[in-house]
């Protein structure tokens, strides 16, 4: 497939299709403004057709027509105008944390920051569904808020690189804006809409009975019966030229949405250079017993998001958002035998490519379904990019208690979790955390004691185990804990490194969860930029790593230079919020400066090849607030 | 009437321009941005290869000769790398990456093969999470790379198209950008595998 050809192709073919979709509306805008100027006309001279067209009463009725259709699809894109997140969240989406340990969480987010570099777009959040079909949707109407979901069925069936091409898919309609055009033509198609509607409405106010009982009461004078017949004549011109142009724009707009699929799969190709995988991800979804269904009730709605059609029940060809997929396949590989792979055999596939590209071993489906975080993925790394403690060091994970486990899975018992890790040892803290817990202090000494037994190093295990299911707490609620949380952190008037991390590790994806804060904008480019709060921050960090000062000030020399900046100073007295302030101002950083930050703070903590309990716990607060 | 006229095509001429202006900054700024990309991604490999060998190390303890040459060749490239840094505009520097970097494709790949016969170290749980990790950074340069040719791609041809060409000498782009030409150029075409049984 040549794809940039294709592109050029289906790019040219949507140019086309929306010049139809414009004259159409010009077409449906004047065919109302004939529909009135022959009532006008009926009605002063008792013949439908005019000795002349009454031109003022025609462009008057034009733009009339055309400014309601604006006005009513400017009302419509208003209502719909939600962000890609609650589309992922009304499908019932769960948001994979960067911090995840389930391996095939792992490989997915990096096949998408992988398809992220290919198309320059920053990685989107992805959400995952609970649906065994194979299929993925883009959402959202700006590169920022843009997400992207996948089926839990496409995890199990599809390889890295068939996954590759679905992601490569998805980014493609981000990148082209195709959520966006879909949203105007709905809303044009809204406006047509309610312009046959206003037929209907005449209709039912002709219905009801005073206004019959006047017009039986009028029918004996002739020109009030012509006005009741040129009343009934316009209502039913509107409904009838509102229902064909409702017809005729839906199919224009399935026919751009199908030349958009055609456009992403080519993209895909382009950003993959792999025609295979996508290829191979369709075939598969021919082959599968679920094909691409995805159960939410809310499918139907957002069909044309979706990589293959979402709902099982077909449309009608014409009105499908998606082509067949035998063209879709045939474009991309046009030697296709146009047989699908029986399942056992693209099973036989996957197993095979396991061995070779390096997947995730299988687990069995049952045990995703019941226990999504298993033991053994808990006790693995502390993070997936990048991070060697468990390699270099003597990292290793404690096994956590089942009874905790399931703790964590409940959203109020997790609170209590997370109290318990916040209580102090002085007598004076304890006493006011016990105040501001109320009636939950029992319940987290109870969970106190059982923690109490856990090494250290769980509790960041704990914590971040504990987070996705705090997201299941009302807004009230969420806003309740949140004050608790502060309450036993500023108990002893000291925010402690510990109490830092697990704030920012806690509260910064449950504060965008709630809508509390959005992720910030990249400001900056440049280290030069942000080079005060670079200092500050590796001071802290070379801090907690060494007490003394000459080795400090070494590693700081060191960190400077891969950042091509003066050394840092070395700085005397240095408080958590100074440190906090300054974190928050790095992760305005664009990406590639963000990685490099990372980079450094990892090198740093690995310097002394030594493990720090804290360690693992100051790099996911880092990668947590800046958002990597 | 005409006035208007002429005034308002005079006027949409003068946008047509600014977003011909604008346009080329922006397919420039962003070939730029992806070569920069191509580096941080480089970076990253030369930092996993050390724990890949330190995990690997555990299991072939008598493969120290493929062992070294990975790290040799990684410490070789990085070096180049940091070199290219300083002097971005030296050709010769460019040049070095590109062959450290095959030298270091060459040493992953033997050390592939030898690791086949060590089936136990497929097994490990470390060794498959580092893999991966590889693994991803692997196409995560191959794609940086791809992404700059066709921004490169894109600079240039708008660049080159009429009626830009009138302007983009005016407004400073003078030269088409460099596309990148790496020795295995027909082997990015393919994102790398790096499985168990090398490539």
């Amino acid at each position: 497939m040549n794809f940039f050809e294709a592109q050029d192709e289906a790019k040219a073919s949507t140019a086309r299709l929306l010049f139809a979709f414009s004259i159409g509306l010009i077409l449906f805008a004047s065919s109302i403004a004939y529909l009135v100027v022959f009532i006008e006309s009926y009605l002063h001279t008792g013949s439908f057709i005019p000795a002349v067209v009454d031109t003022v009463i025609f462009s008057e009725v034009f733009i009339a027509v055309i400014l309601t259709v604006l006005i009513a699809s400017l009302f419509q894109y208003y209502l719909l105008r939600d962000g890609g997140k609650s589309v992922a969240l009304s499908l019932g989406g769960k948001l994979i944390s960067p911090m995840t340990h389930n391996k095939q969480e792992i490989m997915l987010l990096n096949v998408v920051e992988e398809m992220a570099i290919a198309s320059g777009i920053a990685p989107p959040p992805v959400y995952l569904l609970h649906d065994q079909g194979i299929n993925a949707f883009a959402a959202g109407f700006t590169y920022e808020d843009a997400v992207i979901g996948i089926t839990q069925g496409a995890l199990d069936a599809l390889d890295r690189q068939e996954l590759q091409g679905v992601i490569a898919h998805e980014f493609s309609h981000i990148f082209h804006g195709d959520m966006r055009l879909n949203l105007h033509l709905t809303g044009l198609i809204y406006g047509i809409v309610f312009i046959g509607g206003i037929g209907h409405f005449i209709f039912d106010v002709l219905d009801s009975s005073s206004i019959r009982h006047s017009v039986s009461r009028s029918s004996n004078d002739k020109k009030g019966g012509s006005l009741i017949v040129a009343i009934y004549l316009f209502a039913l011109g509107l409904t009838i030229i509102g229902w064909l142009g409702t017809m005729i724009s839906e199919l224009i707009k399935a026919m751009i949405s199908r030349q958009r699929e055609y456009l992403a799969d080519a993209s895909a190709v382009q950003y993959t250079r792999y025609p295979d995988g996508i290829a191979g991800a369709l075939k598969k979804i021919g082959a599968s017993t679920y094909g691409s269904s995805v159960s939410s009730s809310a499918g139907g709605d957002f069909s044309h998001l979706f990589f293959s059609d979402g709902t099982s029940n077909f449309w009608d060809h014409w009105f499908s958002t998606h082509p067949k997929l035998e063209d879709r396949i045939r474009r991309i590989d046009p030697r296709w035998d146009g047989k699908f792979a029986s399942e056992k055999s693209s099973q036989k596939h996957y197993a095979q490519s396991e061995q070779t590209t390096f997947n995730v071993p299988k687990q069995p489906e049952e045990e995703i379904k019941s226990n999504p975080i298993t033991f053994d993925t808990l006790s693995r790394m502390p993070n997936p990019s990048g991070n060697f403690h468990s390699v270099s060091s003597t990292f290793e994970a404690v096994d956590i208690p089942l009874e905790i486990q399931s703790m964590t899975a409940n959203p109020l018992s997790a609170q209590w979790i997370i109290y318990a890790l916040l209580l102090g040892s002085q007598h004076n803290e304890l006493r006011l955390q016990k105040e501001s817990l109320g009636s939950a202090w029992e319940k987290t000494q109870n969970v106190l004691k059982t923690i109490e037994s856990l090494p250290r190093s769980s509790h960041l295990n704990l914590l971040l185990l504990a987070i996705p299911n705090l997201k299941m707490m009302s807004t009230l609620q969420y806003e309740q804990f949140r004050k608790t949380i502060e309450k036993l952190i500023d108990a002893d008037q000291h925010i402690s490194i510990w109490e830092w991390t697990l704030r920012s590790i806690l509260l910064t994806p449950l504060d965008y969860e709630y809508g509390l804060t959005k992720i910030p904008k990249s400001m900056f480019q440049s280290s030069k930029q942000i080079r005060h709060s670079l200092n500050i921050v590796f001071v802290f960090l070379a801090k907690t790593q060494f007490s003394n000062e000459e080795t400090v000030r070494f590693l700081l020399q060191k960190t400077a230079e891969q950042f091509d900046l003066e050394p840092f100073q070395y700085l005397e007295d240095l408080t958590i919020d100074q440190v906090d302030l300054a974190v928050r101002k790095i992760a305005l950083s664009d990406s590639s400066l963000k990685t490099k930050i990372i980079d450094a703070t990892e090198t740093l903590l690995k310097y002394d090849s030594r493990y720090h309990e804290d360690d693992a716990e100051i790099l996911t607060a880092f990668k947590t607030l800046l958002h990597v | 009437m005409m006035k208007y006229i002429v005034g308002i095509g005079i006027f949409a001429g003068i946008l047509y321009i600014i977003s011909i202006f604008n346009r080329l900054v922006l397919t420039k700024n962003r070939y730029i941005n992806a070569f920069s990309q191509i580096d941080v991604q480089l970076k990253r490999r030369y930092d996993l290869i050390p724990a890949l060998v330190e995990t690997a190390k555990h299991y072939m303890e008598h493969e120290k000769n493929t062992l070294e040459r990975v790290i040799a060749a990684r410490n070789s490239a990085s070096q180049n790398l940091r070199h290219a840094h300083q002097n971005p505009s030296d050709p010769t520097a460019i040049q070095g990456i590109v062959t450290a970097e095959n030298t270091l494709r060459q040493a992953i790949s033997n050390f592939n093969v030898v690791m086949e016969n060590y089936p136990a170290i497929k097994a490990d749980g470390a060794m498959r999470q580092v893999m991966e990790e590889l693994s991803t950074t692997e196409n995560k340069i191959a794609f940086a790379r791809q992404f700059y040719n066709d921004s490169v791609m894109e600079y240039n041809t708008y660049r080159q198209s009429f009626p830009q060409n009138l302007f983009s000498s005016l407004f400073g782009h003078r030269q088409d950008a460099a596309l990148l030409e790496f020795e295995d150029a027909q082997e990015i075409q393919l994102p790398p595998k790096l499985g168990f049984l090398g490539e």
